[in-house]
């Protein structure tokens, strides 16, 4: 009973935690760009997300180890601080995009300016590291995150042609605009497979005290809690397509549009959720990405770490998402484009992951750390050919987009 | 859409506001754009600026309507910018079909 107890509330926060910045407005361009063509996509990016939380949750629990806590100490620091450091930047947009959608949300909600609001979202993401517990962080805001279905329920009431949609779910060729179209499946990708989410899994759960009892669980959790992510990702595509399509908008290139997927369905409420979903998945992921930096350097450098310690018992750790989330928010409160910064951002993941990506798939290889729960032949395979795909198409299509300017 | 939702009581006046300047800002920006692309302009291509120049001050007007919360002053301003609209496809369809 506890044990199903664990799996429902880690479902849960799976889901309500699934839904960011960048797979709400990458499923929303693609949506009102090339209707059900990029469908395709996420159900490939959730796949692969399945995938790698299952094994950094499986890593975690037979190992005792964190994913950078193995890689560093498999690889060693040198080879380490590559990937480190590619993450740290990677991280480093993404929070900044996350901070973005909090701010935008904040300036709908307001009408003033999102500039004013990045600095106020920062402090406020580090008042809750500072004072919360790792529960608090991970399962509070994710349930709270599950007003994000109101995409899925939308997506329903809109009735689509499921026919349709599941055509959308074999790649094909774009009708027109190439370079978008592929730069927007990259983007899609690198929002789906974005690194901190299956290192944060890891950390958390060496920080729930995981053992090989939660194999089970691990599974569950991520097998159903990513589907069910993936599943409110389709749902802000479908709906994007069957609103912003079919009222002329064909390109979301200003987050003015995107409460008005909504509206047409919940009216003045459909505003409201919006605002709420976007809010609440962009804070979350703000709280996940801060303490994913912290956990980094930290495990990184050999420091104690820890949410629920006091910070004065890990001062280092407490420095390292202040200082996270300070940087991050200024280029958001100097005027950035949240949504640019945000599409950029999940390409920019997409050709970074291979760094991350390919250590990690050595750790679940190596008997030394994982003894008979290493990788089959299929999880191995899905990964690398997922990401294999994101990086080639990020290395071709970000400089036909940038060489393109749009 | 945001002036239909607006008109609904969906749309919060603050963010039909800002949306409506933002259109405005951006077409204003095109115009700019296709300008300076264009030099000197064909008459298709002036025909294409003019509009855009239409629809832009339209989205201005139906903006201050917003803001004034005069629903007669955002409907005239909402018929300005169907008629833009159009004209904008009439304009961009001559512009881009084979010349004969």
């Amino acid at each position: 009973m506890k044990k199903l107890l664990e799996i429902s509330l880690g479902i849960v926060t799976s889901v309500g935690g699934f839904l960011e910045v960048g797979s709400m407005a990458t499923a929303a361009q693609a949506g009102a760009t090339f209707g059900f063509r990029l469908v395709w996509a996420i159900l490939l990016g959730t796949i692969c997300i399945i995938f790698l939380v299952e094994m950094a949750g499986r890593f975690a629990a037979v190992s005792g180890h964190t994913i950078t806590d193995g890689i560093r100490e498999r690889f060693g620091f040198n080879a380490f601080l590559w990937p480190l450091l590619a993450i740290l930047l990677v991280n480093f947009m993404v929070m900044s995009a996350e901070i973005g959608g909090v701010s935008i949300a904040a300036e709908l909600a307001t009408g003033i300016g999102f500039q004013w609001w990045a600095l106020p979202v920062a402090f406020l993401a580090w008042l809750f590291l500072w004072k919360g517990t790792f529960g608090f962080i991970e399962k509070g805001v994710a349930i709270l995150g599950l007003v994000t279905l109101c995409f899925v329920v939308a997506a329903v009431m809109l009735k689509p042609d499921w026919k349709q949609v599941a055509a959308g779910a074999v790649p094909g060729l774009p009708e027109h605009d190439p370079a978008s179209y592929w730069f927007m499946a990259v983007s899609i990708l690198g929002a789906s497979i974005s690194p901190y989410l299956f290192m944060f899994y890891s950390s958390g759960a060496v920080e729930d005290h995981w053992d090989k009892t939660y194999l089970g669980t691990n599974r569950a959790i991520a097998g159903l809690g990513m589907s069910f992510g993936g599943t409110i990702s389709l749902g802000v595509l479908i709906v994007a397509a069957l609103v912003l399509g079919a009222h002329g908008i064909n390109q979301v290139n200003d987050y003015h549009q995107l409460p008005l997927m909504l509206i047409p369905i919940f009216g003045f409420w459909g505003f409201v959720l919006f605002v709420a979903s976007l809010a609440i998945a962009c804070f979350g992921a703000a709280l996940e990405i801060g303490l994913q930096q912290a956990y980094l350097v930290a495990q990184g450098f050999g420091w104690t770490w820890g949410e629920d310690l006091k910070p004065r018992s890990d001062p280092a750790f407490c420095g390292v998402y202040t200082l996270s989330l300070l940087v991050a928010a200024i280029p958001i409160a100097l005027g950035l484009d949240p949504l640019k910064l945000t599409i950029f951002s999940m390409a920019v993941t997409a050709a970074s992951l291979p760094l991350t990506v390919v250590p990690f798939l050595f750790l679940l290889n190596d008997e030394r750390y994982v003894g008979e729960h290493r990788n089959g032949m299929i999880s191995n395979a899905a990964v690398i050919f997922i990401v294999a795909l994101g990086f080639v198409l990020a290395v071709v299509s970000i400089p036909l987009q940038i060489l393109g300017g749009s | 859409m945001v002036l239909d939702a607006w008109a609904a009581g969906a749309a919060p006046s603050d963010y039909a506001s800002a949306t409506l300047q933002s259109s405005a800002e951006t077409l204003a920006e095109a115009g700019r754009q296709m300008q300076a692309d264009n030099s000197p302009p064909s008459s298709e291509s002036r025909g294409v600026m003019a509009a855009i120049g239409q629809l832009s001050a339209a989205a201005r007007r139906a903006q201050a309507g917003v803001e004034a919360g005069n629903p007669r002053q955002v409907s005239q301003a909402r018929q300005e910018l169907a008629t833009a609209a159009t004209d904008l496809a009439a304009f961009y369809a001559r512009s881009v079909a084979p010349k004969s």
